[in-house]
């Protein structure tokens, strides 16, 4: 009976989830409501795991609870401990789910709401989980290793080598693109730029408070730095009211990107106990309690998404980046579909805590699917707003023109009316005074956020508060993001030297750590301010090259995930993770032919800077743009570089995966699994 | 709910590192102290911060 009662609610599951994933992809003419979005996600999302995944599991990695994983084997109480499958489905959660499930579906909202969403569910099923399951089974199953180790290993000396370059690229990349978000969405605004300072002093006092008043208490004490940071809020909007304060506080976007490049310096240098672990443990609980309260949010408002399913802009000339929906949507959206950067954290820590090997199923393929939740709530609050005012928040004045007027009559032209006027009522209903050019997704994300909190109650009373607290929100973990990635940066340099060269350079002394730091942070500042000098926003360059660096990481990872596939006896399976292997290369090689190749130049990088080249050898540019057109060219060849290195390393590992599999298949190559040695499984139930 | 309370406390300790730091006060044989708190953090975040953070 139990058993018919199961199969008839998975029919029901599956029949709901084919009708709204349908009804979300047919015209209704008139808009939909947010739900549809919600139930398509969530009932595929349910198939997806009990089905899919539980086949992946049982047929092709055939996992086993007899046998002993490395949390139990080399158990050792620090790295390597068993815990329990929710408590660590929730710690990998918070350790996967960054800013990129948020900004890129918001961006690619300029095609509508369709491609996206159809993208990220079906995207997160068949791709993104995938690879994190894969990744996770192939480390758990080799004591824990690295993907660097695994490509190795498994591929080649050149396979570990190209991770490894390729995930400090990536590194470098995605800290630029990230603090440029922030730079984007503080610019000009007192009350968040204030909010955010505040925070710095906050996270010392919490340092301090931690080492030395109140040792271990961690809980307590980010209930403190929680506290403050509200006050703190309070705070900038007393100040963003203040004639004599507000200036002290209204900063351009090259003076916050300089604070932001200071910040990245000193957060790397500074003991981690002082700054950095206060600040991770403030960001971590509040984005898991933002995410929970949007969730809520969404279910309690349900509201209608204004954007249509798709724009105009699906022909490639979007204000927010240029290129057509494929393959721009699917690399603008990596994290929340598909993340390479997941393969880092599926073969990190995580592996070392699986208690059984059965807990890799809800652990590394239910935690995507989690994530690609929150890129459908992202998604959901960014359609929210009016098409008019996503467009004159999220586009560049290069695009839309340069004074209020300009701006709305061009994006009115394209079929989204705004005016000026609704502009500015709404920038007063949330405290800034502008909110044109505002590019990086964060500030019509806060204002999507903020719009579905202040429906639950308070109305536009206390808008102003929710988009500073989601400003803050966002702020705050990118900050720590950054602070730590600077600081993986330099143990990056620091393994790419060797520990020969890294001892003779005297890398860790305090010389070495400064001067590493400073590399690592000139790196992505180089770009940062490449982007904030940029008149197209700096995200039509920037986020693109993120993408396809995220992506192609992906590739890497499922080049290894297939190689081991095979090499297991399982390459009847290996279109499992050959279809999102083969998408993904298809993809990022197109999205970034074009990037550098095509002959539009708000697109390729090469046309951009032939055009201005042109431009200057003609005489057309004004004596005082001079150095700076001559610098935009260089940036377009150094993007153009960059973008192409990604490639050819991508290509190499590729080509190198393919020899091992070819190999394999023919027999001319001896199939040898890396896998740790069967041990019987002693753990008792209790114990987790 | 009372379960899911406490998985939900479980997973903030976690997160905390309260767990990882009673799993250490255990090992090492100590209890708690400002000093034991000062050893583990030191130890501790030495790895923790040498690992990516996700995008």
């Amino acid at each position: 009976m139990k058993k018919i009662i199961g199969h008839i609610t998975w029919g029901l599951i599956s029949i709901a989830a084919a009708f709204f994933l349908a009804g979300i992809a047919i015209d209704h003419g008139e808009p939909m409501n947010s739900m549809w979005l919600v139930v398509a996600a969530v009932c595929t999302y349910l198939v997806g795991f009990r089905f899919y995944a539980k086949y992946i599991a049982a047929k092709v990695m055939v996992l086993n609870d007899k046998r002993a994983t490395p949390a139990e084997r080399l158990r050792d109480g620090r790295d390597f401990e068993p815990t329990n499958k929710w408590i660590l489905f929730g710690h990998h959660f918070a350790a996967i789910a960054g800013p990129g499930p948020l900004v890129g579906p918001t961006l690619a909202a300029q095609f509508g709401y369709l491609p996206g969403a159809l993208w990220i569910i079906v995207g997160a099923v068949l791709g993104g989980a995938v690879q994190d399951f894969v990744i996770l089974f192939c480390s758990m199953r080799r004591d824990g290793k690295s993907l660097g180790q695994m490509a190795r290993e498994e591929i080649s000396k050149t396979g570990g080598i190209i991770a490894l370059i390729t995930v400090l690229m990536i590194m470098i990349i995605l800290l630029a693109v990230v603090a440029l978000v922030v730079v984007n969405a503080l610019k000009g605004s007192p009350w968040g730029t204030f909010t955010i300072a505040a925070t710095m002093p906050v996270a010392l006092f919490m340092g301090v408070y931690l080492r030395y008043w109140r040792p271990g208490k961690v809980l307590e004490c980010s209930v403190i730095g929680f506290v403050l940071v509200i006050a703190s809020i309070f705070g900038g909007q007393a100040v963003a009211e203040s004639s004599t304060l507000a200036p002290w506080f209204t900063w351009s976007a090259i003076g916050l990107a300089i604070a932001t490049i200071v910040y990245g310096f000193l957060a790397s240098v500074l003991p981690v106990w002082l700054f950095l672990a206060p600040r991770d443990y403030l960001s971590t609980f509040i984005k898991l309690g933002v995410v929970f309260m949007l969730a809520v949010g969404i279910i309690l408002v349900r509201p209608t998404l204004a954007l249509p399913a798709f724009t105009r802009f699906t022909d490639g000339t979007g204000p927010i980046f240029a290129g057509k929906v494929f393959p721009f949507a699917f690399i603008t959206i990596a994290c929340g579909a598909v993340s390479g950067f997941h393969s880092l954290i599926s073969s990190g820590t995580t592996p070392k805590m699986i208690a059984r090997e059965w807990n890799a199923w809800p652990v590394g393929y239910g935690s995507m699917l989690l994530e690609g939740f929150v890129a459908i709530m992202a998604l959901i609050a960014a359609c929210s707003l009016q098409p008019g005012v996503f467009f004159a928040v999220n586009a560049p004045a290069g695009v839309v023109g340069s004074t209020p007027a300009a701006a709305t009559a061009t994006i009115s032209g394209w079929g989204f009316p705004v005016s000026p006027a609704e502009m500015d009522s709404l920038a007063s209903d949330v405290g800034e005074r502008s909110l044109y050019y505002r590019t990086g997704g964060a500030p019509s994300l806060a204002l999507g956020m903020a719009r579905i909190f202040a429906s639950t109650g308070g109305g536009r009373a206390i808008l102003g508060f929710w988009y500073h607290f989601a400003i803050m929100f966002e702020a705050l973990f990118i900050l720590t993001i950054i602070a730590a990635g600077t600081r993986v940066g330099r143990f990056m340099l620091e393994e790419l030297v060797g520990p020969a060269a890294s001892k003779r350079l005297r890398l860790t002394s305090i010389a070495g750590v400064m001067t590493t730091s400073a590399l690592v942070v000139l790196a992505w500042g180089y770009f940062l301010y490449q982007g904030v000098r940029d008149p197209l926003g700096g995200i039509n360059s920037l986020w693109p090259l993120f993408g396809i660096a995220n992506q192609l990481l992906a590739a890497i990872a499922l080049c290894v995930a297939t190689t081991v596939l095979i090499k297991m006896h399982r390459a009847r399976f290996m279109w499992i993770t050959g279809i999102p292997l083969t998408w993904l290369v298809i993809v990022c090689f197109a999205a970034g032919y074009q990037k550098i190749f095509s002959d539009q130049p708000r697109l390729g990088f090469l046309a951009d800077a032939t055009t201005l080249q042109n431009a200057l050898d003609a005489g057309k540019i004004v004596s005082a743009k001079i150095a700076e057109t001559q610098a935009q060219i260089f940036n377009d060849r150094l993007d153009a570089l960059v973008c192409g290195v990604f490639m050819i390393l991508v290509a190499i590992i590729l080509v190198d995966s393919i020899r091992v599999w070819y190999g394999i298949l023919s027999g001319s190559k001896t199939s040898k699994v890396e896998e740790a040695p069967f041990v019987l499984s002693q753990l008792q139930t209790e114990e987790l | 709910m009372r379960a899911l309370l406490r998985g939900l406390r479980d997973l903030l300790r976690q997160i905390a590192d309260e767990n990882a730091y009673q799993r250490y006060l255990q090992i090492q044989g100590r209890s708690h102290s400002g000093e034991e708190w000062r050893r583990f953090c030191d130890q501790h975040f030495a790895r923790k911060y040498a690992r990516s953070k996700c995008c």
